[in-house]
């Protein structure tokens, strides 16, 4: 579904969204030196000189960021799509607190820090575009933090699904209310802290209810309102269009 | 793995047709525990004085397990 072109000119336009960017800022992150490997699904995203010298970039493929417990159970943080730099904050914090894995097959360009800051200090829209990414990024995690702490089982799937839909169709990944859907049940309980079980039955209900089809991979939003309703969505703190 | 399916009771029977994959019954039959209070959480779905079980069935379709959660309250000197 990626327009074809420069491989880099996803992040190109997904940090233009809200920053207004020359050509010359636009040509520059194109030609950024990356090195893009394809990761199988379910796979931790690791650094091969150990260090944490790059950020990465999404390319194709959805991500997560996740912490775990000592007993194994896994919290995640975030989903990523196309587009989606997961650990630009490395730029500035270089000690990762959290890990990185893919959820499907997924494309991931690794940018050198080096070059992200002399764009940085090149660009002031570039260092704008940054900061603007970081933040967003923290606002997402304080709607999560409500959803995880407040929301009950079936507020929270939907709060997510809103979430995800407005994200693809941002990146132009989704359209007409029909999203890829490649997280499993497990992926969902880790990610709204619910026991698969209580995951389970909580989809079946909302299928049953006309909020949506799930299936083959493939999210159809059946109605749109009754899900933005139930979870009582604000995409606001997405910050997508301004 | 094995693939499990887990009805949920709350006055009525919801059936599950699709199943989750644990590594045995014993992770399953943790899953299922858990999921209790889990469940319960939500108020829409559960009432003081409601009961609610899940039932384990295997792959073959047969019940092989069952947790049940009760939630009872009482005024032990007269409701005020």
């Amino acid at each position: 579904m990626a327009p074809s072109g420069n491989p880099l000119g996803i992040v190109a336009r997904r940090l233009a969204r809200a920053v207004s960017f020359t050509a010359v800022d636009q040509g520059a992150i194109e030609r950024l030196p990356v090195v893009t490997r394809i990761l199988e699904a379910s796979r931790d995203i690791i650094y091969e000189d150990n260090s944490s010298a790059h950020c990465c970039v999404i390319l194709d493929g959805w991500t997560c960021c996740y912490q775990l417990l000592a007993n194994g159970r896994r919290q995640i943080l975030s989903f990523h799509v196309p587009g989606d730099l997961p650990d630009l904050q490395s730029l500035y914090l270089p000690s990762p607190d959290f890990g990185m894995a893919t959820v499907t097959r997924a494309s991931v360009a690794f940018v050198p820090h080096t070059h992200l800051r002399r764009l940085a200090q090149q660009s002031p829209a570039m260092a704008q575009a940054f900061w603007r990414e970081v933040v967003v990024t923290a606002a997402t995690h304080r709607a999560w933090i409500t959803s995880l702490g407040r929301r009950d089982a079936r507020q929270k799937v939907a709060h997510l699904f809103c979430e995800l839909y407005l994200r693809l169709e941002a990146a132009s990944l989704a359209g007409d209310h029909i999203m890829p859907m490649p997280l499993r049940q497990n992926d969902l309980a880790d990610a709204l802290g619910l026991t698969s079980v209580h995951m389970n039955r909580v989809l079946r209900n909302m299928r049953t209810e006309g909020l949506f089809d799930l299936r083959s991979r493939r999210l159809k939003i059946r109605d749109w309102a009754a899900l933005a309703s139930a979870a009582e969505f604000n995409p606001q703190y997405l910050h997508l269009g301004n | 793995m094995a693939r499990y399916f887990f009805d949920v009771t709350n006055g009525s029977v919801v059936s599950d047709d699709e199943g989750i994959e644990f590594d045995d019954a014993h992770s399953a039959s943790q899953e299922a525990l858990r999921s209790l209070p889990d469940m319960a959480k939500d108020q829409l779905l559960m009432q003081v004085g409601e009961k609610v079980s899940v039932t384990m069935r295997d792959d073959h379709g047969v019940p092989v397990y069952r947790a049940t959660l009760t939630i009872e309250d009482e005024w032990l000197a007269g409701r005020p």
